[in-house]
């Protein structure tokens, strides 16, 4: 023993007993050798134990209560238990538990008490329900009551009287509507009487959204026209900043953006307000009378596996053999194309130069074939068999019809699909516009021509001189020209062919980067405004096709503009909180319940912002140079069939909108600062504001979600299929069976029963194309209970046509496209959005590159250690004795 | 009542067992049926239940009375009269095709007459209304006989309703689909179906029944549901 430690013994001998004073040396040396506390520490402790326990009886059985009961207190208190981190913990916990009800309830309690307040959600719920059957219901009756004619003989007279033709009282009546319209938009309001006027329109058209019928529709479109238009007369006279140069600055730029929106808006009502869906017409019964038909199939550097499919299925086109002619338009002249065309037997051109890409190509066809009509398919499109006798039809009904086109639809994902992974279960992009606006331009007599399945009189083609080769879309230009020249075009929505979408999301991009700077130059150069030959629908519908590819600048706007507020405190829009709620939410919300109505089975709500959101950036710089100078740029071949042999993460394409996200999450988090530390008397606009950027980071998760490239598998696609076909097993049997899907080497199939195959089997696939069978040796690669898949090897070319003939070239093969999907849902759409954005944010962390590892790594424990600290609800059962 | 004449262009060409898959297509879909053998093999009760060793037919019998209490109706209800053993000379297919309108159901009933190759369609008391199959293979003799047959028909001019169906057919056979497809451009009488080549349809008879029973599941069942709803369309068209 040390002299100092024999000199305190001593003078602790003379105040306490000799047991105390062996019991604070044994928790000394306790404290200070295994507890690492230090030397006073350690010394004085043992003191304050001694010191308590003058007032608490602390036995063994106590301190287990009492650690017990801290643990149950403070369940996340570390240990060592004197930390920084841990004394936050405990005064965290110690107020959570001094200022909150903790008492910990029974189990049984618990639940019966969630079951009850589930009960009252749920009725609640259906009380909500029942009220909006109700309210729609008697917007039917009432709807309907209003529509059936009343018998009474009075009303008849009336309905049938002269008058009603009379041209002054129609005039009369139409300035009525205008200037009640114009009423409704230009009287300002006060905020009650605008409350109340919004919301009267808003529950006119909630109701009628269900209601059948065009007059609904058009209803509909009426109340949301009125709605909008206010909104934005609103907005010029009400709600600029004067004062402030800044905010005024920003706030016009928004209130140009706002105005773009409304036009387009207001012109795509226009345009879809009666879709005409026209119907086929019936050939003369005598073929003889049938006029000529040559096929262009132009390439240019597309692989001869593509290029094949097609020009089979053109060959097997039904059509007198005598007046079809097929041509593979090669610009790439390449030798195994011409030996191909030679062995089918169709023709093969090429020519010396490429000028002018694919118009200059099919232009210089035009010089060499005869036939009287000219269908286009661009080489990955496959026709299907019936694709001339629904389409020529038009033709020979009417001699000023100059062209049919038919929809574009792709058997392969498009990049959205494939990388968000909806492919079938939401419609894609191309839909509105083949599905609707093709539809509603029919109705205009303004369809546009998309390049690709569709067929041409040659004489209109020659009376415009050939395809229009200025600009870099010579499709929309040449159709526009031929209906400058009093030709008509028609559209019919029945798929007849199918071919690959863009396989990755940069050369989509691409593509409509191209269609974008194409219809900018047309917009500069043959302006669909001016000019003679069109009438004002057409020239409304055309000016509505461009100004979709003007949405750059507008959409860049959207997603930052409540920004402005945010960091520079900027009043874009100069009115009060409850004044902005009450003209914004009620007109968008309006606007899209209309939208949904309309584009319902075609385009989902909140996609479209999604897909012009990932857009918007590349199309913003070749539009706008394209206006400025339409002839600089030049044209890019879409690249087609494939393959994407990894996931991986296109971090070039999307850098656009990660920036945009970084700018909103940042604002975002800045606004919830402001909104503690900030003036309060901007919180309300505040709020409207993180609310628009919150739904703008909701929008942009989406658009970085689809740069996630997926991997595909597959080098050719599965196409789903439903119609019968037969196998012969090497036994002999014939078994009929169904085929679900097939590609161009396999098909899949499913039998009645569950089936003996073996995988290697060989089998005969029997399948019929009208009276003839065909049968093809296939092995068996898979199978499973009911379903099996074969692969056809070593096809000579005899077969493969067969085969073709079969599957790809059926009439029917893509008729089922559009009735896959249901109507529009709005909420069910955005939680679809929703997710999909919260999977792009997750695919940002996966993909994240290796130098920001460490950063999301720490900013991931720093977020953890954060909401460690935060108090916890006592859970442990715990039974106080 | 409905007649069809069921023969074979020449003998093997699966005559009876298309008769058999027949005659209980067209029992599935709730018609009356009764199969009439004509041919001295007297084998369709093989395929239609009858045990082996029962010989007796119509043919042991003196006239249709006493031979009626040789129909036997199978497990589906077709109702069928074997040939037997021809031990009887007095009695001749005429006269059962002729009484068979004498029974009780017949007005809306089909009779299937299962007839041997040898005998030529004309003999057979044929009625406007009548349809005659003659059942061929794709081959190159039935080629042939087809285009005497026809020739045939043309000179004696008949009067009811003939075609040539195809039996066995098998697609993998280039020369099977060109022959096929040749008769179906170009040959009159051309039944606009054909029976697939199907293991099912062999196998049945070994367990003494048909493929339409033995495999739905095979292509054989759909072959004979389509040619059994033609023959109804065909009648169809008759009475209207």
């Amino acid at each position: 023993m040390k002299l100092p430690e024999r000199i305190i013994k001593t003078c602790l001998g003379f105040l306490f007993t000799k047991k105390i004073t062996r019991f604070v040396f044994f928790k000394f040396h306790g404290y200070f050798n295994q507890h690492k506390i230090s030397l006073l520490g350690a010394f004085i402790l043992p003191f304050l134990v001694l010191f308590l326990s003058l007032f608490i009886k602390l036995d063994k059985n106590r301190k287990n209560l009492i650690k017990q009961k801290l643990k149950y207190f403070y369940p996340h208190v570390t240990r060592p238990v004197v930390t920084p981190s841990n004394c936050v913990r405990i005064v965290l916990q110690s107020i959570y538990l001094a200022l909150f009800n903790t008492t910990t309830t029974s189990q049984a309690q618990i639940s019966y008490e969630q079951r009850k307040t589930w009960r009252k959600i749920k009725h609640s719920l259906r009380i909500l329900r029942l009220v909006d059957k109700k309210l729609v219901r008697a917007f039917k009756r009432l709807w309907l009551f209003a529509k059936t004619n009343p018998s009474a003989e009075s009303y008849q007279r009336i309905s049938k009287a002269e008058i009603w033709n009379n041209r002054i009282l129609k005039i009369a009546f139409f300035t009525i509507l205008i200037f009640a319209v114009a009423v409704f938009v230009t009287v300002p309001f006060s905020i009650e009487a605008q409350a109340v006027f919004i919301s009267l329109l808003l529950i006119v058209a909630y109701s009628l959204r269900r209601v059948e019928g065009q007059m609904a529709t058009i209803t509909m479109i009426t109340l949301a026209v009125t709605t909008s238009t206010r909104y934005l007369w609103w907005r010029y006279t009400d709600t600029l900043n004067w004062d402030d140069p800044v905010a005024l600055a920003l706030g016009i730029g928004l209130l140009l953006a706002e105005s773009y929106a409304w036009l387009v808006l207001i012109l795509g009502f226009f345009q879809t307000i009666n879709p005409l869906k026209r119907k086929p017409l019936p050939l003369n019964e005598d073929t003889s009378t049938w006029p000529t038909v040559d096929i262009y199939i132009p390439t240019y550097n597309e692989p001869l596996s593509v290029v094949k499919p097609t020009t089979i299925a053109a060959q097997s086109i039904d059509w007198p053999a005598d007046k079809l002619n097929i041509y593979i338009l090669d610009d790439g002249k390449r030798p195994e194309f011409a030996e191909f065309a030679r062995q089918i037997g169709v023709g093969y051109l090429t020519r010396s130069d490429n000028n002018h890409a694919k118009a200059g190509n099919m232009n210089q066809a035009m010089k060499v074939t005869q036939g009287e009509y000219i269908a286009i398919f661009d080489c990955d499109h496959i026709p299907a068999r019936s694709f001339l006798q629904m389409t020529m039809g038009q033709f020979l009904n009417d001699s000023k019809v100059c062209l049919v086109q038919t929809p574009h639809h792709f058997f392969s994902a498009d990049p959205f699909e494939r990388n968000l992974k909806n492919h079938r279960k939401i419609p894609n992009e191309n839909m509105l516009f083949y599905g609707l606006i093709q539809d509603g331009n029919d109705m205009w007599d303004a369809t546009f021509f998309c390049g690709s399945c569709a067929v041409l009189r040659r004489s209109a083609l020659e009376e415009i001189g050939g395809f229009a080769v200025e600009t870099v879309t010579e499709d929309a230009h040449t159709a526009l020209r031929m209906q400058r020249a009093g030709y008509k075009t028609t559209y019919i929505n029945i798929p007849q062919a199918a071919g690959l979408a863009t396989d990755s999301l940069s050369a989509h991009v691409g593509q409509r980067i191209r269609w974008a700077r194409g219809m900018a130059q047309i917009f500069r150069l043959d302006n669909p405004l001016f000019g003679k030959g069109l009438n004002i629908a057409q020239r409304l519908c055309y000016l509505n096709a461009m100004l979709h590819f003007l949405s750059g600048i507008p959409r860049i706007v959207f997603l930052t503009a409540p920004l402005a507020l945010i960091y520079f405190n900027a009043q874009i829009i100069y009115a009060p909180f409850v004044a902005i709620f009450l003209y914004i939410v009620p007109t968008l919300l309006q606007v899209k319940i209309t939208n949904s109505r309309i584009q319902g089975k075609y385009r989902y709500s909140f996609w479209g912002e999604v897909y012009e959101s990932v857009l918007a950036w590349y199309i913003l710089k070749p539009t706008t140079v394209a206006l400025i100078n339409p002839n600089k740029g030049k044209f890019n071949v879409t690249e087609k069939g494939g393959l994407n042999d990894t996931d991986h993460y296109d971090w070039t394409i999307s850098r656009p909108y990660i920036i945009l996200l970084l700018i909103n999450v940042i604002g975002m988090t800045y606004g919830v600062f402001r909104l503690f530390f900030g003036d309060t008397s901007q919180i309300g606009v505040l709020i409207i504001s993180m609310l628009w950027a919150s739904y703008n980071v909701i929008i942009l998760g989406a658009a970085v979600a689809v740069a996630a490239e997926a991997k595909q598998v597959r080098s050719s696609h599965r196409i789903k299929a439903n119609f019968p076909a037969a196998i012969r097993l090497a036994n002999g049997h014939t078994i009929k069976v169904k085929i679900t899907d097939y590609s161009d080497n396999g098909v899949g199939l499913e039998t009645e029963h569950s089936h003996l195959c073996r995988v290697n089997d060989k089998v005969e696939l029997l399948m019929s194309r009208g009276f003839k069978q065909y049968s093809f040796a296939t092995y068996i690669c898979n199978t499973r209970d009911k379903q099996l898949g074969l692969t056809l090897r070593d096809l000579d070319l005899e077969k493969q046509k067969a085969f073709i003939q079969c599957t790809f070239s059926r009439a029917d093969a893509w008729l089922d496209w559009q009735e896959n999907f249901k109507h529009d849902k709005p909420s069910y759409s955005f939680s679809n959005v929703f997710y999909t954005s919260l999977r792009g944010f997750k695919n940002l962390i996966f993909h994240a590159p290796n130098e920001l590892r460490p950063v999301i790594v720490f900013v991931s424990q720093v977020l953890y250690f954060v909401a460690s600290l935060l108090p916890k609800k006592p859970t442990k059962a715990f039974k106080p004795s | 009542m409905k007649k069809i004449f069921v023969k074979g262009i020449k003998g093997g060409t699966g005559t009876t067992s298309v008769v058999a898959n027949l005659a209980c297509a067209l029992r599935k879909s709730h018609e009356t049926v009764y199969v009439i053998d004509l041919d001295p093999k007297s084998d369709i009760g093989l395929h239609l239940g009858l045990a082996w060793d029962h010989l007796l037919g119509w043919s042991d019998y003196a006239d249709f009375a006493s031979a009626s209490e040789q129909f036997h109706q199978d497990n589906d209800g077709v109702t069928f009269l074997p040939y037997g053993s021809g031990s009887n000379t007095k009695s001749s297919f005429k006269d059962i095709i002729n009484h068979c309108q004498q029974l009780h159901d017949s007005d809306d009933a089909w009779f299937l007459f299962d007839c041997p190759a040898h005998i030529n369609a004309l003999e057979y008391p044929l009625d406007p209304e009548d349809i005659f199959l003659e059942v061929i293979n794709c081959d190159a003799i039935c080629h042939s006989l087809m285009y005497k047959q026809l020739n045939f028909l043309k000179q004696s001019g008949s009067s009811w309703q003939h075609y040539f169906l195809t039996n066995r057919f098998n697609s993998a056979s280039e020369l099977e689909s060109d022959l096929l497809q040749l008769w179906q451009s170009e040959l009159p009488l051309f039944a606009p179906l054909y029976i697939n080549k199907d293991e099912a349809i062999m196998e049945a008879t070994a367990f003494r029944n048909v493929a339409i029973n033995c495999a739905p599941y095979s292509v054989a069942n759909d072959d004979f549901e389509t040619l059994a709803g033609w023959l109804v369309s065909r009648a169809n068209n008759n009475e209207s």
